[in-house]
Parts: structure tokens; C-alpha cells; sequence
């Protein structure tokens, strides 16, 4: 037999693991020693599936302990069958959980699960991402008065935001290993706005206000800083820019500028 | 190239980062996977280049694919490429085996017929990826569970005939090697009498697991005694090669892993510096 | 009027930054600390890939064999903690 086609039929054994495929590939096996075709086979689909269901957890931990292991374990199979890995590094594995977890009927009764799939994939994007960069203040200084208007701020390039209707932020918090309190959380709290990035090699996750989370939607949108003075004063309530920014520039909130 | 490391290394893995940065143990090389650090930023590549000022480092990856018939996989040898610039690792190896087809991976090592056809192949690739990373590569033979009837050549006579065809290096997995010879009741002596020992780069040693009909090549438990054994062998045979302890299951503390490795040192230079063998040390340059 | 209030904020908004100087960034006012949450980067998740490497470790995680059409138990984790859920 040709190896193409043994990869595929051996590809078929592990992942949908339909008798077909695992009879014809067993009579291309040797039986070892003490292991007939199909154990043999049996153990390397227990590494991959396995595997994969591993590197899920290890992305998905929250949503593990959420549903307990065996109902994540039998929830990964069913992401594993519809979703194959396409990228050679298993850590870019799993990027379609939380659509899935969205339309699988057995976790429709804990609506809140695809956004903390959400939350914890982006994490895990924004932990390995590349670092970010700081205003440099120094620059600022040296651009001309006249040109203030154009300046357009940037925020830092390896951050996402998202909101939930559900308190995401208390689920994903009080199932942290670290975590001691009261593990209770209750959906009425709300809903959360979440601006996530990294300072440093730390992990933050931001609950910005409603004008914040404005101001923050404003740079995102690489809106001039002019445009955004002149629509945030004028709006009622207006937005008070002067004190937000140097506190967002502060907290490492802006990352450069340009004009 | 291969010369830049010597003596027995230990599997960097992140529970051990702080110790070793604090400590500073004396191990004479690390060796990392390098699909952990494929990352742009962050801490883990930070943790790596601390490591690296330190210590000789190896790189060791599950992703090259080598034994698939689908193309070579070019960004993550770019990716890899990437990493090696940054890291200067002293090798770069991959295993011999496929993990992928029709651009799915299934990211477990996987067993290849040892047929001319497969042979071709992975010399190909071998080739390929020897030329694309500008260095040669080692491949580490693989744990098996099952044989395929159509193979022509055994598992040792189809290494010895890829390093040379592929003029590659081989990384000899001692474990792997005891757990295959045990499942499938071959004998490992005549497995390493087959291996030309100028292609013997490293070794491998780790712990296995007990199943109730074969043996699992799980890396979570210490060297097991007849792996000990079979180590001697291939070290009277191949020389102090630089030797590593991988341990991935149920990670003890770095002091075990040092244990393992200084148990694996004694052994270097007992078979191969002692009782009359002093003519061996030239190969520690 | 309005050009004057929008050039009022630029000015005001760019002065408070300059006013900050090149040292004292990201030296965050107590008063803002504790508005987010910030938890310091596990070193843990750097090793997600460690399962796949080199071994055969990971059949432990395998053991539903999962034919996801006949699989509909429901979840036993800290789900239950979640209260005043919309229970469907």
C-alpha cells in the first residue's frame, strides 16, 4: 500500500474511528507481540485524541472546571470531529471553541460557557503575543503644537476587547487556582465590558467605564485626537478627555502615536 | 556543531524555570521543545534567551512532520528557523515520524512502513529541511506499537539506511527503543549493532509505564533499570554522546531530573572513561 | 464655540500627558489600582505544548470515546456555583 493512502486511512482510524477504516488498516498491521492490530491502534488513538484534548484544557482550564473533566473530555471529541487542527503547533489549536460551545446542544444551559471560551482564548493569544510597546513621552513632547489635532494615538498592539452580557470577568476569576473566597457568582451582576493586554509580561484584564470604554473604542477607531476632543466635549455627557488620557497614558494604556 | 554540547542535560520544562534562573545548577546543556517557543513575545521566550545565557541549549520539536506525504511544512520551518537564529541552539532535531496528512495534524508521533517508498520520502524531506535550516538535523527513532506487514526492512535497518541516504544524524531514544524491542519482542543488541556510531548525535533516556500488555513510552516516571542496561550498551558502542533526561508526565522537582542526569553521567564516564577506555576521551572535544 | 471647547480638551488633555514626564510613567495613581483586574502571568502556560513532544503521554485525557450523537449527560463542575442562571 502506497503511504498516502496509509496516512489517510490511518488518519480516518484516529479521528472518526469508523470500523471500516480500522478493519482495512488492521490488516496492513503485524500483530506485536502482545498486542493485536486494533490495541495498537488503540494506543495511538488514545495520543491523539488525548493529545489535542489536552492542549485544549490547557487553554480552556475555566471552562474545564466549569463542566467538569469528563463532560469537557467528551466535549473536546465532538470539537476534534468537526474542527481538525490545521497549524503544526498544537498551541494554535482551538481557536473555534467558543463558536462551537455556542451551537452544541449539550452546553446550552450554561449560556454564559462561549464567552468564557472567549476570554480565555484570547488570553492565551495576548499571553504568547508579541510585547508591547510604551508611549514614548520624550516624542510627544517634540511634536509641534499646530499638529496636536492630527495626533493619532495608538493603543497597544497586543490587546483585544470584548463584551459579555454575562459576568465572564467573576466566572473566570473565581475558578483561578490561586483563587480563595466565596466561589458563588451570580448572573444578575450583568453583564462586562473587558479590555485585555499585557504589560509587561503581566496579564491584565481592565474593566474600563463607559467613558473609557469610549475613549478606548475612539483609538481603536485611529480617530484624530482633534476629532475626538471635539466629539466627546460636545456630546452630553460630555466625556472629560484632559483627565482621561494622561491616566490611560499612565496605566501604559497608549502605546505610541502618529500623525 | 554537535560538539557544542557534552555530558547528561536535562529537558527544560516550565515548572523548572525559576530554579534554574535562581540556581543556576550545574547541568551542562538544556535542552527545550522548540514548538513551545514559536511565540512572538511574553514570558516563555523570555524565560528561554535567560536560560540560554547560561547554558549550551538544543532544540527538539514534534512539528517537522518528516515521514508525511503531504509538502513540508515551510512556515514552521520558518518559524523554526526563526527561533534557532535567536536561540544558536547547538542541534536541532525532530523525530522520525509523521504527524500530519492532507494539511491536518493530529500532533502524535506516528509509525511509517519501512518501505523504499518511505524511505525516499523522508530522505527527501530530510534533505530539504537540511538545506532550508542551513544545518544537519537528528531524528529521533520512534516508541512503536504496531508494525506494518508491508515494511521490507526493519526499524534499524531502515535508520541506519535514512542517516546515510539523508546524511542526517541520528538521536538515539534509548527508551524508545527498549519499549519497542519489548512489544514487539526484537532484540535491542542487534538494534544497536545496526547503527553506524559516527551518526549517533545524543540520547534520549526516560521513564516508560507499565501496561498490563505492552509497555507505554509515557516520560513520567525515572529511567527504568533495563533502560539503564541498554544505555551501557549503546555508550560502549557510540562513546560519551551527549545524553538528556526527558521527563514530561507527573514533573518532579528539578532535583530528581539532576539525579537522573548525574546517574546518567556516572555511567558516561564509567563505560566509556573507565577501566582501560582512556583512548575514548578525544571524542569529548 | 465648539472649535474653542475641542481646542481647549487637546490642549488640557496633551499638557496633563507632557505634565507627566519620561519618568514617572505607568506609576498609576493608588486611586486607579483596583478598577481592573490584573493577575501576574502564569509561567504554568507556557508549556501547553509540552504533551505532544517526544512521548506517547497523554491517553489518559482519551478516555470518552465520545459518540457525540448519543452523548447528552449534563455537566458536574462549578457550573453549579453559577446562580440565578436562566435554566433552560
Amino acid at each position: 500500500m502506497e503511504l498516502k493512502g496509509l496516512q489517510q486511512l490511518f488518519y480516518q482510524a484516529m479521528i472518526t474511528k469508523d470500523a471500516d477504516s480500522i478493519e482495512a488498516l488492521s490488516q496492513k498491521i503485524a500483530g506485536a507481540k502482545s498486542l493485536t492490530p486494533e490495541a495498537g491502534l488503540e494506543v495511538y488513538r488514545g495520543s491523539v485524541i488525548g493529545g489535542l484534548t489536552k492542549g485544549l484544557i490547557s487553554i480552556y482550564p475555566v471552562c474545564c472546571r466549569l463542566v467538569g473533566e469528563e463532560f469537557f473530555n467528551a466535549t473536546a471529541v465532538s470539537y476534534i470531529h468537526r474542527f481538525p487542527s490545521l497549524s503544526p503547533d498544537i498551541g494554535d489549536y482551538g481557536a473555534e471553541f467558543a463558536d462551537f460551545l455556542a451551537h452544541f446542544p449539550p452546553a446550552a444551559q450554561l449560556p454564559y460557557l462561549p464567552d468564557v471560551a472567549r476570554l480565555e482564548w484570547y488570553w492565551e493569544q495576548v499571553f504568547k503575543g508579541e510585547d508591547n510597546k510604551y508611549l514614548d513621552i520624550q516624542a510627544l513632547g517634540a511634536v509641534n503644537q499646530e499638529k496636536w489635532n492630527d495626533l493619532i494615538f495608538s493603543l497597544p498592539k497586543n490587546s483585544v476587547f470584548f463584551t459579555s452580557p454575562y459576568p465572564i470577568h467573576r466566572i473566570w476569576e473565581v475558578n483561578q487556582p490561586d483563587y480563595e473566597g466565596s466561589e458563588e457568582v451570580s448572573l444578575s451582576e450583568g453583564g462586562v465590558k473587558i479590555f485585555l493586554w499585557r504589560k509587561g509580561y503581566d496579564m491584565r484584564l481592565e474593566l474600563p467605564n463607559d467613558e473609557e470604554w469610549e475613549l478606548l473604542q475612539a483609538f481603536a477607531a485611529q480617530e484624530s485626537f482633534g476629532n475626538i476632543c471635539g466629539r466627546f466635549t460636545n456630546q452630553s455627557p460630555p466625556i472629560d478627555v484632559p483627565s482621561l488620557l494622561p491616566l490611560f497614558v499612565q496605566r501604559g494604556w497608549i502605546a505610541g502615536f502618529s500623525l | 556543531m554537535t560538539d557544542k554540547i557534552r555530558g547528561a542535560g536535562i529537558g527544560l520544562r516550565s515548572p523548572h524555570y525559576q530554579h534554574i534562573l535562581i540556581y543556576k545548577p550545574a547541568i551542562p546543556w538544556f535542552e527545550v521543545l522548540s514548538d513551545n517557543y514559536f511565540c512572538s513575545g511574553g514570558q516563555p521566550l523570555d524565560y528561554l534567551e535567560k536560560v540560554r545565557q547560561n547554558y549550551p541549549v538544543t532544540l527538539h520539536g514534534v512539528g517537522m512532520s518528516l515521514g508525511s506525504t503531504d509538502p513540508l511544512n515551510l512556515d514552521y520551518l520558518t518559524r523554526l528557523k526563526d527561533l534557532a537564529a535567536r536561540i544558536e541552539p547547538a542541534t536541532i532535531s525532530d523525530h522520525l515520524a509523521w504527524i500530519s496528512i492532507g494539511g491536518h495534524y493530529l500532533h502524535d508521533l506516528l509509525p511509517l512502513p519501512y518501505t523504499e517508498e518511505a524511505l525516499t520520502t523522508l530522505t527527501e524531506r530530510i534533505t530539504q529541511a537540511q538545506e532550508f535550516l542551513g544545518q544537519r538535523i537528528l531524528i529521533e527513532n520512534p516508541s512503536a506499537y504496531l508494525l506494518f506487514t508491508h515494511s521490507t526492512m526493519t526499524e534499524w535497518e531502515f535508520i541506519s539506511a535514512l542517516t546515510k541516504k539523508a546524511d542526517c544524524y541520528l538521536l538515539l531514544d534509548v527508551n524508545n527503543l527498549h519499549v519497542g524491542a519489548v512489544n514487539h519482542g526484537y532484540d535491542s543488541l542487534e538494534y544497536l549493532d545496526a547503527l553506524e556510531p559516527s551518526r549517533v548525535k545524543e540520547i534520549h533516556l526516560a521513564g516508560y509505564e507499565e501496561k498490563e500488555d505492552y509497555l507505554l513510552d509515557t516520560h513520567g516516571y525515572p529511567v527504568h533499570a533495563p533502560v539503564w542496561q541498554l544505555y551501557q550498551e549503546a555508550l560502549k558502542r557510540f562513546g560519551p554522546v551527549p545524553t538528556l533526561i526527558e521527563w514530561d508526565t507527573d514533573i518532579p522537582p528539578f532535583e530528581i531530573m539532576m539525579a537522573e542526569a548525574n546517574k546518567a553521567g556516572a555511567y558516561m564516564e564509567e563505560v566509556c572513561l573507565g577501566e582501560g577506555r582512556k583512548g575514548e576521551e578525544g571524542r569529548w572535544s | 464655540m465648539t472649535d474653542i471647547k475641542k481646542t481647549v480638551a487637546v490642549t488640557a488633555a496633551l499638557t496633563g500627558v507632557l505634565a507627566l514626564g519620561v519618568g514617572s510613567m505607568f506609576d498609576e495613581p493608588v486611586s486607579a489600582i483596583g478598577k481592573g483586574k490584573e493577575k501576574c502571568a502564569g509561567i504554568v502556560k507556557a508549556g501547553q505544548n509540552d504533551c505532544g513532544a517526544n512521548g506517547h503521554d497523554c491517553g489518559g485525557y482519551a478516555k470518552v470515546d465520545g459518540d457525540p450523537n448519543e452523548w447528552i449527560e449534563l455537566p458536574k463542575g462549578t457550573c453549579k456555583k453559577i446562580v440565578n442562571g436562566r435554566v433552560i
